[in-house]
């Protein structure tokens, strides 16, 4: 039996089209940055015009020129056209300029921030348990390359549409008025452009699926050499050779498939850069052609002929564009997309009352995609006040019910009741509104450390110092903290590192210092010396007093500070009562005990 | 190629001649030809439109238009066709650049002195060389033939100005070096400002990653505090994107201004050759000809120039970080293999004193203590009191200690490295992770050769047990989707029975078993002594119930040896071991 959380359900894999993607993110760019957007769209549409007039006002400086050769034209005249085309000319490279620096500095990073905002605020609404599963993950992580991927295609669509659409625009018309044969031209360009671009873009995609793979090996094999975690062991065992080895014989795979396919788009290429250069030729014909007729001036001849040049590179940019900027990420895009799909659970903001206890009916867990339940069938009852010790082997499933029970994951099966409310239909901030926690792997913030124990009741400005002394962070050490509680705790921005055990002490102070009636202590001393573990659990005996607790710990002597132990085994409570209860069982807890207390015997 | 001598720019130009010779002469070969081309291209299209000019206005037969046409119609196959031989030609230059380099970099990484592996300026040093160290070396010759070849063609032009209309000539030379020079400066300026990334461009990354990330799920959702941490991020993240805006606006107005310049250039060089066209001095295809391709070279100018100008300035830095890579000091033999046998009779540390390159702290201060032949040690003692490092001045990986470390009585530093790797094999906190197959694995720990049989008996001892599709052969890891990935439990046994595997006659646990509860701990160490008799073993760890077991134990206190003993006679002596173990019996009474 397989059971999935809420959010992977979600994971589902529409395949995205380019017309889908579009009208999901270009509404959501208009909305981040309106008014960017329509002036950038504005400065593309002023440059793609700048570029395709200049032909047709080129084209009058010819025939001025050309009437000026043969006495017919006045000097002026060629000096009034010349000043034109030259007020063009710098047009278009100030549009230049200004749309280079609307795409990079100001619309790149203005729309940037707020897509990032959008991802943040979806990623609030997931539930703690889809962050055991890898697809979301994964979606997660391609989705903030996604996000970068749907601006990509945006700034893409954009520009192909303004810029490289009116260039095109403008010299069709252009083309039309001085002979409607002349379009023909636009199918010469466009027709070997499209195909090469086609045939290179199956074949390097190819390539990409065939060498991702050797890529991704030869890089590890780099790890095992260099890798700070592995260097160590493969210099003491000697495995550089062995190691080496493998590297470079996928290197030279590698290699060889690279160059096999470079030959093969090689060969394409110059057989399609053969019609592209004959459609050069052809299109040289039908001008001349065209000119000879007497359907167009000398000056529209020696036009459109120095445009076929910037209508060959226009063509190849915007290929090249949405090749890059739009097909190959639709992949990401799709994980980005997919992110912002995942269901928000509607629920309800009724905030628990503790007087009523915790309650778990028939409680069962699985991880997504696990094919086991974490927690099976687990009734139990926490009445006000109690504080319960929760012990076990690794792997029995502890950390998993405590999370259960404070209602951070939501049951498969059965229900968890916290203060009398149902933990799968609540709102985080209404389930956790009386809750704290100091969790086994406590985060390390690159902020001060007021800021790191504050973090858990941002909103209250009461004072973090009683909360840091119960849990032992010696804040007036100047030795560990240089500037008291605004001391930095990262050396990345002038700050200090902590070790292991000074961390552990600033996570039970950050969960301490959060209002609460109920709380959950996850293994808080398992990076403490022995001597400080003694008194740090007797001042947890004292502040638990009155309140709810769960002390999470495989120390099975620290549970002395506990009302009740519970025992777990294979995702079930095997046992629950108090110390001496349990001994008299003569079951696991006995067992388990006798195996601790022998070690110190 | 070996990186012995210090590498210059100039070094850096040959280098591509001498890894890969005929396909750079071939790119300086289509590069002149290219350069070539440029004039001559003006030239033809102004002959083109002469012609076709002539003969619409009854100058002829309309076959004469036929020899120019053949001879632009040849510029422009030529052009088209040889784009994808110079394609080619890149592809193969990459390659064999890179088949070249990568591995005589990764031999040089492989050899650093451990110190720098755990130095994190040097750290950066290396991300910034690994990051596509052929490309950029490579680079370096292209970059400075497109910028020969664009200066080239302003050249060019210039000169068939010269010759037609000599004042428009003289004034695109005399312009064109200013313009260069505002290029120059507007390169460097936009290599420093990206060079540069700001303390808030990396606070708002993190922030964004804590209201992401899968190791923030719990506190974020318990604390609630996504809004507050999203407001720290908008903040950091909009100073972050004012100060590019600025410094970008500066660099886009410096680097436009010269083609804008260049621009105004050509405009008054039209304004002069108009009069040429009309006193006959100058036909109306050259000046056609001539007026397309100085437009069309103003916007390369002002979007290449300074981007070349960029690069130089980046690939000076560059070839700095990667002489200062080269020059990093090496271990002699860091990679030489292990000899097949060692025969141990004692470690000795007299008065050894150390502290990490750097730092002030003494992490050794003044150890003494001796180690003997099929003995089991412990070590134990407080976060931070010296026990890890000890490991690493045993194993060679730092050799700035004061005082003697004796093996078999002779100085460690005056044996072989290859005696030294046969003599000791550990298991460390981070054990490597090999996604290789199980009993390649396990081989590593036998380089030399390990038969089958071996291999399965290091890893029923090791208590490896994981089901796998190809069994020892499986595949592991996660490069790749058909590998298997263990638990951390069973990737543990495996670097056991690399340990066990190995015939080095000194074992040594650096708390690889940190992830387990003490009592499976206590179980794992139990049998490992079991495995390891008649070897020696050196245990650390910061949990007593493990050291119980050892001959002797060596309670390591500010870098010293406060007391030794096995656990009798300590638990008599009643000191820091006693209290220690005290303290923790006393929650099981």
């Amino acid at each position: 039996m397989q059971k999935c959380s809420q959010a992977n359900k979600a994971g589902m894999n529409k395949k995205l089209s380019i017309l889908r993607a579009t009208r999901r993110i270009v509404p959501m760019v208009l909305r981040a940055v309106p008014f960017a957007a329509v002036v950038h769209a504005l400065i593309a549409l002023a440059w793609g015009i700048s570029i395709g007039i200049i032909a047709p006002v080129s084209s009058r400086l010819y025939d001025a020129l050309a009437l000026l050769a043969i006495g017919e034209a006045q000097l002026r005249d060629v000096y009034i056209i010349a000043a034109v085309v030259t007020g063009i000319l710098l047009f278009r490279e100030f549009m230049n300029a200004v749309h280079a620096f609307s795409v990079r500095s100001v619309l790149y990073d203005k729309i940037r921030g707020p897509l990032s905002r959008v991802i943040h605020k979806k990623i609030k609404t997931l539930p703690a348990a889809a962050f055991e599963d890898k697809d979301t993950l994964d979606d997660i992580e391609k989705a903030g390359q996604g996000k970068d991927g749907a601006l990509g295609m945006y700034l893409t669509l954009n520009d192909v549409l303004f810029l490289h659409g009116t260039f095109f625009v403008v010299m069709g018309i252009f083309l039309w008025s001085i002979q409607p044969i002349l379009i023909i031209t636009l199918v010469l360009i466009f027709v070997p452009v499209f195909f090469s671009q086609m045939v290179e873009a199956k074949l390097m995609s190819d390539l990409e699926a065939e060498s991702a793979p050797i890529r991704r090996k030869n890089a590890h094999y780099e790890h095992c050499i260099i890798g700070t975690d592995t260097m160590k062991e493969t210099r003491l065992f000697g495995g550089f050779f062995f190691f080496k080895n493998l590297f470079t014989t996928s290197l030279n795979l590698l290699a060889k498939k690279e160059w096999d396919t470079q030959k093969k788009i090689t060969k394409i290429n110059l057989l399609l850069n053969f019609v592209k250069a004959a459609g050069w030729v052809g299109i040289l014909v039908l001008l001349f052609h065209s000119l000879m007729s007497g359907n167009i001036t000398v000056g529209a001849f020696a036009a459109v002929f120095a445009s076929i040049d910037t209508m060959f590179g226009f063509m190849e940019n915007v290929m090249d564009n949405i090749r890059w900027g739009v097909t190959n990420n639709l992949g990401r895009i799709n994980n980005f997309l997919n992110l912002l799909d995942y269901p928000t659970p509607a629920k309800s903001t009724a905030v628990p009352d503790f007087e009523e206890g915790i309650q778990l009916e028939n409680v069962t867990f699985y991880y997504p995609k696990a094919e086991n339940p974490a927690v099976s069938n687990v009734t139990l009852k926490i009445p006000h006040g109690e504080t319960l010790a929760l012990v076990g082997e690794n792997g029995s499933g502890k950390t998993t019910l405590v999370k259960l029970l404070c209602g951070l994951y939501k049951p498969d099966d059965g229900s968890v009741m916290v203060g009398g409310i149902d933990s799968a239909d609540t709102t985080n901030d209404a389930l956790f509104a009386k809750t704290s926690a100091a969790f086994q792997v406590g985060q390390r913030y690159i902020f001060s450390l007021k800021e790191n124990v504050c973090i858990s009741e941002y909103k209250s400005e009461h004072d973090p110092l009683p909360a840091m002394r119960d849990a032992d962070v010696n804040y007036d050490d100047t030795a560990t903290f240089p500037q008291g509680i605004e001391t930095i705790l990262t050396r990345d921005y002038e700050g200090v590192e902590l070790s292991g055990g000074q961390w552990q002490r600033v996570t039970t102070a950050r969960g301490l210092y959060r209002h609460h009636e109920f709380i959950v202590l996850d293994e808080p001393t398992a990076a403490i010396d022995p001597l400080e573990e003694t008194r740090i659990y007797k001042r947890f005996a004292e502040l638990t007093q009155n309140k709810t607790a769960i002390l999470v710990t495989h120390r099975l002597g620290s549970t002395k500070i506990a009302d009740r132990i519970a025992v777990m085994d294979g995702g079930k409570i095997v046992e629950i009562g108090t110390h001496d209860t349990l001994l008299a069982l003569n079951g696991k807890y006995a067992e388990m005990w006798a195996a601790q207390a022998d070690s110190y015997a | 190629m070996h990186f012995s001598k210090k590498l210059t720019y100039p070094r850096a130009l040959v280098l591509p001649f001498l890894i890969t010779p005929v396909e750079s002469l071939l790119q300086l070969l289509s590069n002149i030809i290219s350069l070539g081309i440029a004039p001559l291209g003006v030239l033809v299209t102004a002959y083109f439109i002469d012609t076709a000019l002539a003969v619409v206005s009854g100058g002829g037969s309309p076959y004469r238009i036929i020899l120019p046409l053949v001879i632009i119609g040849g510029f422009s196959v030529y052009g088209y066709m040889s784009w994808p031989l110079i394609e080619i030609l890149n592809k193969r230059r990459e390659i064999k650049t890179r088949l070249a380099l990568r591995s005589p970099l990764i031999e040089k990484r492989a050899k650093l002195e451990y110190k720098h592996v755990e130095n994190s300026d040097t750290l950066d040093l290396l991300k910034r060389v690994w990051d596509n160290p052929e490309r950029q070396l490579s680079g370096i010759f292209d970059n400075l033939l497109q910028f020969v070849l664009l200066l080239g063609t302003v050249v060019s032009y210039a000169v068939i100005l010269l010759i037609n209309a000599p004042i428009s000539g003289v004034i695109l030379i005399v312009f064109t070096i200013p313009v260069l020079y505002i290029a120059s400066k507007g390169g460097r300026e936009r290599y420093n400002a990206r060079r540069h990334t700001t303390t808030a461009q990396r606070m708002s990354q993190t922030i964004s990653w804590f209201l992401v990330a899968r190791d923030t799920a719990a506190e974020r959702n318990m604390f609630g505090y996504s809004e507050y941490l999203g407001k720290k991020f908008e903040h950091y993240y909009e100073q972050f994107r004012t100060y590019c805006v600025r410094i970008n606006a500066k660099w886009f107005a410096k680097a436009r201004a010269s083609s804008i310049l260049l621009g105004l250039l050509s405009a008054i060089g039209l304004f002069i050759m108009a009069p040429a066209v009309a006193d006959g001095s100058l036909t109306v295809g050259l000046f056609i000809a001539l007026q397309v391709a100085l437009f069309g070279i103003i916007g390369r100018i002002g979007g290449a120039m300074p981007r070349h100008f960029e690069s130089f300035a980046l690939q000076v830095e560059f070839l700095k970080d990667l002489n200062r890579f080269t020059e990093l000091s090496e271990v002699p033999d860091a990679e030489v293999l292990p000899d097949d046998s060692f025969e141990f009779e004692s470690l000795e540390f007299k008065n050894v004193t150390f502290s990490y390159p750097g730092t002030q702290k003494l992490v050794l201060n003044g150890l003494t203590l001796k180690m003997e032949k099929g003995k089991h040690y412990a070590f134990v003692g407080e976060n931070g009191a010296g026990k890890t490092t000890l490991i690493k001045l045993i194993t060679r990986l730092y050799n700035n200690y004061t005082g003697l470390i004796l093996l078999n009585g002779r100085p460690l530093q005056d044996w072989p490295m290859s005696r030294v790797k046969a003599c000791f094999c550990a298991v460390f906190q981070d054990f490597a992770r090999y996604d290789i197959t199980v009993s390649e694995n396990v081989c590593i720990g036998k380089i030399n050769g390990a038969t089958p049989d071996e291999v399965d008996n290091a890893l029923s001892l090791a208590g490896f047990n994981a089901e796998l599709p190809d069994g020892k052969d499986t595949l592991l890891g996660k490069t790749h989707d058909a590998n298997i990935d263990l638990s951390g439990g069973q990737w543990q046994r495996l670097a056991f029975a690399r340990a066990i595997a190995s015939p080095a006659p000194v074992k040594i646990l650096d708390e690889p078993t940190a992830a387990l509860d003490p009592v499976a701990e206590s179980q794992v160490y139990a049998q490992f002594e079991k495995i390891s008799r008649g070897f020696t073993t050196i245990y650390i760890s910061h949990r007593l119930a493990s050291a119980k077991l050892a001959d002797t134990i060596f309670v390591l206190n500010e870098g010293k040896v406060a007391e030794y003993g096995n656990h009798d006679t300590l638990m008599e002596r009643g000191g820091m071991y006693a209290e220690m173990f005290t303290s923790q019996q006393s929650w099981y009474e």
